[in-house]
């Protein structure tokens, strides 16, 4: 089995690749995340435990792009400074 | 002379006029005062003066907060950022004047003291605040034992008819099942795990009052598979002095010409009836639906955009609908399994379902194909058949 | 290093506490009820038990003070107790009989009318508009209040055929799911987004901007050697999905934007299945502050209906048995080739019949 701190590095990792480059959406990540461990290492619950933890410690955040994405923190481009 | 002659006009009328509300806070929180001028502003150019977006939220939560920034800052610095906080109301909006009143303390606090009762989810919607006010607003609430609605690719907040609460023709506990469903779906509705948005509505009877089967992408709307309950003196009651034309408003309107009435005594083919709740809406006090109540499961209502509306359709013609729900919520998390699985981007359970097809859609997630599924079968000979014989 | 923690997921407060003592003790025991005068409702229980209910207009739109102003009158006359309706009324529930009539009065000099209920024109829903959404086309709030002044008798009255639901949306996403209202005022943008050229290199993500549009509607191009985007105008349908990722591309359109007008939806099953509304009206301007145009074409429906509908019909119900022939000829609008539906499957609503009226 993947520990925890295995897939949420990997989680994490993952959405750095993408900044600036592609929204990426949680069931898009789920399935890349489990391609990568193999199923028999990591489960769905065990990748939406990892995000649930990235997020709470503000290591990654919520962002919409026609419908909820996975963000880097950064400061908001509409908003007025 | 007044800064905002054009919005002015909106004050004058019968109707109750949002322009007064808003001014009224105006006197005491700048955030109005100048909500009004950005307002004046748009009705004179015609066109709006909001910009979308900005990541903003509670931590931990995907959704519930909807950011807004306004496209003049330097004119209205106090709307410049002016963000929604989607509060989960009480099943089917029943308040004591404590909960109100607190609600309205918290917002006299952090935010422009303007609401929306309520929003098109259901939600008590704090309309106007700023980035800093939301971890405080937030942490309040929960104290007080409120939480944040849906926003974004999660379960919408569920919302209800008042059902058992005040209607004598709801055949389920429509605000139990709400409270219960909410409550189920936590971790969906705050961190937001979807292909896309997913509405849970819930109507009583197939008056559908909340509008379950056009705005919501599961639809559950109360039925009985039993005979109406008739109370033949009430009848008479309705027919004496022609308070109720019986033979024209009643029976004449009835869709599946299924009743007759002899001018004493009114009969249903209760076999025939399509529970449309004609007859009972004109004779409440004569008719009531019957006694082996549940509920009908629709899916995959929807707006227009991109493909067109969808209407619901139906999914489960009757399950009985009785805490705790198992039978209900297995059904559920099959369907949410499927469309985790095959689900695109951006696509609603009901665009899904077209795209793979409902027969197939019905066979994946473990029911059978039944006739009431339906309108008509297929008029074109396109059959992909899965089965068929090889010669050996 | 973690944040303090605070409670997450408790969900709503729950609605017991939320109800009036007699409304609890008969709960699922409500035996029928009766319209006793137009907003003013009395259910009768299973234990002989009777509760009026006084249904008012509301704005939707309102502020805390107002809210306590209400507060203060379920305080006085119904032990503390009130909830909203679907439509946004607000609704206060009584014991008492002789309660009913000072809480109408007490509403009327607060300036909410009293109605909504059976044949009436009930509450306008609606969507955000100028008030608070970037999308809009109109606005929503000053709409509904320009048009339930004109409508208000209906409201107070139940005079009408059947049920008549108006609906406001300000853009194509329609929020408050308009599409299935007896008459819907719909927002609508008429031209593609402008592009600023200059301003879109520096504020847009070239690659989110092409994936925005559901239409692929939109390229990239080099302009000048800046990269920027262009439009094909034959593809784009107005939604404005484009200028909420890129501010550089407004679909704002003071000059063509208006409001499109549809009838004949329904949502409950009474009689007839749900259906859809169908286009009436394509285009009329927007006239804020008050809307006359769109006011005076409502009314007209509305009148219309009112006169020619027979008991029961519901907009939908008389358009469909009278036809769209006839629904263009007593309305007296003008029928378009915009009428004539040209998206995918709209060839299910040609007539392939000889079903023709004279
Ligand atoms: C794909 C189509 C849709 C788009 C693009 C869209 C977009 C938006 C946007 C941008 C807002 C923010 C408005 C504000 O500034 O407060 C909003 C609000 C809202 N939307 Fe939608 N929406 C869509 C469909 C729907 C549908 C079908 C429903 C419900 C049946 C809905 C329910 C709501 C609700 C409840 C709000 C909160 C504001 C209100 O109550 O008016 N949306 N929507
Ligand atoms: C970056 C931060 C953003 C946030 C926090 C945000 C938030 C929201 C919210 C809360 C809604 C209302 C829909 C609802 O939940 O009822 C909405 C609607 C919408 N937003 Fe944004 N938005 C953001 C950026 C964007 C971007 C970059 C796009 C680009 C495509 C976008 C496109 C839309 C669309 C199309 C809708 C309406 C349809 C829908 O619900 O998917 N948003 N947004
Ligand atoms: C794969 C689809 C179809 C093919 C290849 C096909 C082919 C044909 C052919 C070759 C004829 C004879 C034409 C002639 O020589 O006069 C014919 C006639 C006919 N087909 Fe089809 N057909 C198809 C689908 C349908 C469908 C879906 C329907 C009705 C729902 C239909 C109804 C008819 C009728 C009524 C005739 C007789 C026309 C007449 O004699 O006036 N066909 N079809
Ligand atoms: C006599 C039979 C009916 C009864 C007892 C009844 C009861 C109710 C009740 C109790 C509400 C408040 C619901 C809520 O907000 O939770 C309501 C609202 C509503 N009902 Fe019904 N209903 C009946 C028939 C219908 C029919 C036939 C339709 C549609 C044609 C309909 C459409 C609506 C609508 C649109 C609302 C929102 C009302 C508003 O706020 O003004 N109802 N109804
Ligand atoms: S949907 Fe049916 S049960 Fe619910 S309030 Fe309307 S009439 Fe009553
Ligand atoms: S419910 Fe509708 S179909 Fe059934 S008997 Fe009454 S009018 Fe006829
Ligand atoms: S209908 Fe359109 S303009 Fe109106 S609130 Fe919804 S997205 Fe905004
Ligand atoms: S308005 Fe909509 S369809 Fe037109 S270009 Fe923009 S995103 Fe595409």
């Amino acid at each position: 089995m993947a520990s925890l701190e295995e897939i949420k590095d990997y989680l994490f990792h993952k959405v750095e690749s993408y900044a600036g480059k592609k929204q990426v959406k949680v069931p898009h990540l789920t399935q890349e995340i489990i391609e990568h461990f193999g199923e028999a290492e990591c489960s769905k619950k065990d990748v939406k435990e990892a995000l649930k933890e990235l997020i709470d410690e503000e290591k990654l955040v919520y962002g919409y792009y026609g419908g909820t994405t996975i963000e880097l923190p950064h400061v908001e481009g509409s908003a007025n400074a | 002379m007044s800064d905002t002659p054009m919005i002015d006009q909106l004050e004058t009328g019968p109707w109750p006029s949002f322009i007064k509300d808003i001014k009224r806070m105006a006197e005491k929180n700048a955030m109005c005062k100048d909500l009004l001028g950005l307002l004046e502003m748009s009705y004179k150019d015609k066109k709006t003066h909001w910009k979308h977006g900005g990541i903003v939220g509670v931590r931990g939560y995907g959704g519930g907060i909807i950011g807004r920034y306004s496209d003049s800052p330097e004119k209205f610095p106090n709307v410049s950022h002016f963000h929604t906080v989607r509060v989960n109301q009480p099943s089917a909006w029943f308040y004591n004047t404590g909960a109100l009143r607190y609600l309205c303390d918290l917002w006299e606090k952090h935010g422009s003291g303007l609401t929306n009762l309520h929003g098109s989810t259901g939600d008590f919607v704090m309309l106007g605040t700023t980035t800093d006010q939301l971890e405080p607003i937030f942490t309040d609430l929960s104290e007080h034992g409120w939480d944040l609605g849906g926003s974004g690719s999660d379960v919408r907040t569920p919302s209800c008819c008042n059902g058992m609460a005040r209607c004598e023709f709801a055949c389920y506990d429509t605000m139990n099942l709400c409270y219960d469903l909410t409550n189920e779906y936590q971790d969906e509705l705050h961190r937001p795990a979807f292909p896309y948005k997913f509405k849970f509505k819930m109507s009583g009877c197939p008056n559908d009052c909340v509008a379950s089967i056009a705005r919501s992408d599961c639809s559950i709307i109360g039925t009985w598979r039993d005979d109406i309950q008739q109370d033949d003196a009430a009848v008479a009651e309705y027919a004496k002095g022609g308070k109720v034309d019986i033979a024209n408003d009643v029976v004449g309107k009835c869709p599946t010409g299924c009743m007759s009435w002899n001018g004493s005594k009114l009969s249903i083919d209760n076999k025939n009836c399509n529970r449309c709740m004609h007859c009972i809406n004109v004779m409440p006090k004569a008719l009531r639906p019957g006694k082996d109540k549940g509920a009908m499961i629709l899916l995959g209502a929807k707006a227009p955009i991109v493909q067109g509306a969808l209407l619901s359709s139906v999914l489960v013609p009757f399950i009985k609908m009785e805490p705790p729900y198992e039978e209900f919520k297995d059904l559920i998390r099959r369907i949410w399994e499927f469309w985790d699985e095959h689900g695109e981007n951006r696509e609603r359970i009901g665009e899904m379902i077209v795209r793979i097809g409902k027969g197939n859609f019905v066979e994946e997630v473990g029911l059978e194909p039944v006739p009431a599924m339906i309108k008509e079968p297929r008029s074109n000979p396109y059959i992909f058949y899965e089965e068929y014989f090889d010669e050996e | 290093m973690a944040a303090p923690k605070r409670k997450t997921d408790i969900g709503p407060p729950h609605y017991e506490q939320m109800l009036h003592p007699m409304v609890k003790k008969n709960y699922g025991k409500w035996k029928y009820h009766e319209k006793v005068k137009p907003g003013v409702l009395m259910h009768v229980s299973e234990t002989g038990d009777k509760l009026y209910t006084v249904r008012a207009a509301s704005s939707r739109l309102v502020s805390i003070d107002k809210i306590r102003d209400f507060c203060n009158l379920a305080d006085k006359y119904c032990d503390g107790y009130l909830r909203f309706t679907s439509r946004n009324n607000v609704e206060f529930m009584t014991d008492k009989e002789a309660n009913v009539q000072p809480i109408i009065d007490e509403l009327a000099k607060m300036g909410h009318p009293v109605g909504g209920t059976g044949n009436s024109i009930s509450n306008i829903v609606h969507t955000q508009g100028w008030v608070h959404c970037h999308s809009s086309a109109t606005d929503a709030s000053g709409v509904v209040k320009a048009t339930m002044d004109e409508l208000i008798d209906y409201f107070t009255s139940m005079t009408l055929p059947a049920h008549l639901r108006i609906a406001v949306a300000c853009c194509l996403n329609m929020c408050g799911a308009v599409h299935c209202s007896d008459i819907a005022i719909l927002g609508i943008h008429r031209t593609p987004p402008t592009i600023d050229n200059d301003k879109l290199a520096n504020m847009c993500e070239i690659p989110s901007t092409v994936a925005s549009c559901p239409k692929a509607a939109i390229r990239p191009k080099v302009i000048a050697g800046k990269k920027t985007v262009e439009v094909v105008e034959d593809l784009c349908m107005y939604c404005g999905n484009c200028y909420t990722v890129c501010p550089a591309m407004p679909i704002a359109n003071p000059l063509n934007d208006g409001i499109s007008i549809w009838v004949g939806g329904k949502v409950s099953n009474s009689r007839t299945a749900p259906m859809f509304s169908k286009l009436a009206i394509p285009y009329l301007p927007n006239n804020p502050p008050r809307w006359p145009e769109v006011t005076s074409a409502v009314k007209n429906i509305v009148e219309t209906y009112a006169k020619d509908a027979k008991k029961y019909e519901r907009v939908g119900e008389w358009i469909g048995r009278i036809g769209w022939q006839k629904f263009f000829e007593k309305t007296g609008l003008e029928f378009t080739k915009y009428h004539i539906d040209d998206y995918t499957l709209a060839s299910s609503t040609y007539n392939s019949s000889t079903h023709v009226k004279f």
